[in-house]
């Protein structure tokens, strides 16, 4: 089983991006995301990727590990693409069989395939800098704003840091109880769907039980430790905007002013 | 004992067993077949509407901020993936779920199977356009809506009934256990 599922994408380091306000991190991403979709021409996405590619170099991920979070989209990518060169109407390119390329299609296609590429590295880079757990502490602080037209900020953040911390312990558990069944008889793994569906319930009834049993625990737990809320609430570790953070969100917006400038350019 | 703390804990394992239900996955094309939407169904039957919708919001939510608990792995860019209008449809879905179910005075087996249903309807009803949509105005495909049915409903849908069935089975057997062991509440 999965067993460092917690830490997701995350590579630890001690780059100038791992250190940036988880806040600021995911508000430039936002932005990030909207500039890519600015993105008209090749001179555009020139500039996109030599933006990108210095900030992944500044950050120490490996490129190989970045490219890796490409892996399950690779279908998608291709599809889009090979799609894009054939329906596309316009100047013939040339022709396999019935199906005709044309010029039109293929800009569209690669354009399309940057796009895609682009959004899924840029957006990874986010996950890959920031821990799930100060990722948790930039939301909940985003949203803090909101808890006025009734968003439960901290307990959303608080339920996501349980969440987290707990779905490594189930899938354990749900392995335990699978080969406890399977000691005793149970079959998971052959018949048809349905029988397959129907051999579950020995594994969820269990299951379910535990959960909630657990959940129970927690909260006593919980509350033995005085735990009500995040009114008040003091933190070891304070979100504060230093001068980098300042820099970061004035490189963003810079890129953003040169992309909309070079719009009109025709390539 | 405080049912804050309490509802709290409870949402956030049911989060976190939703993303369990996302690794047991058997692959078809454009839209894998998974237990997520077991755990939804769960979700809104056993925890109610609120509860429910409120589990497979932070579920959503732990998805989206790089956690690979989702079918492919996770992250913000998911946003863009096509199947992601089913995940908007689990939070919905288990709302509706919860919402049916705490209107029948008895939770039995036809009781059950009716509020899943109405739920798994609004899960599709939200995530075969979301799918129709990603094709042809992100990704440029143009695709017909009722290519979007097939792959995005017909060819799932049966599997899904199935596990409707499956859970309304289970969930008529935990909450007697659980009502006995005074873990839930009794739903007057």
């Amino acid at each position: 089983m999965i067993k460092d599922i917690t830490l997701g994408q995350y590579f630890p380091g001690e780059s100038v991006i791992h250190r940036l306000d988880p806040r600021i991190k995911i508000i430039l991403t936002l932005l990030y995301i909207t500039a890519l979709f600015m993105i008209k021409n090749f001179t555009g996405y020139i500039i996109f990727a030599a933006f990108t590619f210095e900030m992944i170099y500044i950050s120490t991920v490996p490129v190989k590990y970045v490219f890796k979070g490409l892996k399950p989209l690779v279908f998608i990518i291709i599809f889009t693409a090979f799609i894009n060169i054939f329906m596309t109407g316009g100047r013939p390119l040339f022709s396999i069989g019935p199906l005709l390329a044309t010029y039109e299609g293929l800009n569209m296609a690669i354009l399309m395939t940057l796009r895609l590429l682009f959004l899924i590295i840029g957006t990874s880079l986010l996950t890959f800098t920031t821990s799930p757990i100060s990722l948790t502490d930039g939301i909940e602080k985003l949203l803090n704003p909101f808890r006025r037209i009734g968003v439960p900020a901290h307990e959303l953040a608080m339920m996501m840091t349980i969440a987290l911390r707990f779905i490594p312990t189930l899938l354990e558990e749900t392995d335990k109880i699978m080969k406890a069944q399977m000691a005793r008889g149970a079959d998971f793994e052959s018949g048809n769907l349905l029988k397959r569906a129907k051999g579950l319930v020995p594994l969820l009834v269990p299951l379910f039980i535990s959960a909630f049993r657990r959940a129970d625990d927690l909260a006593i737990a919980m509350e033995s430790r005085c735990y009500r809320g995040g009114d008040q609430r003091t933190r070891m570790k304070q979100l504060k905007l230093h001068n980098r953070d300042y820099i970061a969100i004035g490189l963003v917006i810079g890129l953003m002013i040169i992309l909309f400038l070079v719009r009109g350019l025709k390539y | 004992m405080n049912h804050k703390i309490k509802d709290m804990t409870l949402v956030a394992l049911f989060a976190a067993l939703t993303a369990v239900g996302a690794f047991i996955k058997i692959p078809i094309p454009f839209v894998p077949f998974t237990l997520q939407f077991f755990f939804c169904a769960f979700a809104g039957i056993l925890l109610g509407a609120r509860l429910g919708m409120l589990s497979q919001i932070v579920y959503v939510v732990v998805g989206l901020s790089g956690v690979p608990v989702f079918t492919q792995g996770g992250g913000p860019s998911y946003i863009f993936q096509p199947s992601f209008g089913y995940l908007i449809g689990f939070i919905a879905g288990a709302y509706v779920i919860g919402k049916v179910s705490e209107r029948f005075k008895a939770l039995n087996l036809k009781n059950a199977l009716i509020s899943i249903l109405s739920g798994l309807f609004v899960i599709y009803l939200l995530g075969v356009p979301y799918l129709y949509m990603i094709y042809n105005f992100y990704l440029n495909d143009t695709k017909s809506l009722w290519w979007a049915v097939y792959w995005g409903f017909l060819t799932c849908v049966g599997g899904d009934i199935v596990l409707s069935v499956i859970v309304s089975t289970t969930a008529c057997r935990i909450i007697p256990i659980l009502r006995k062991t005074g873990l839930i509440k009794t739903v007057s």
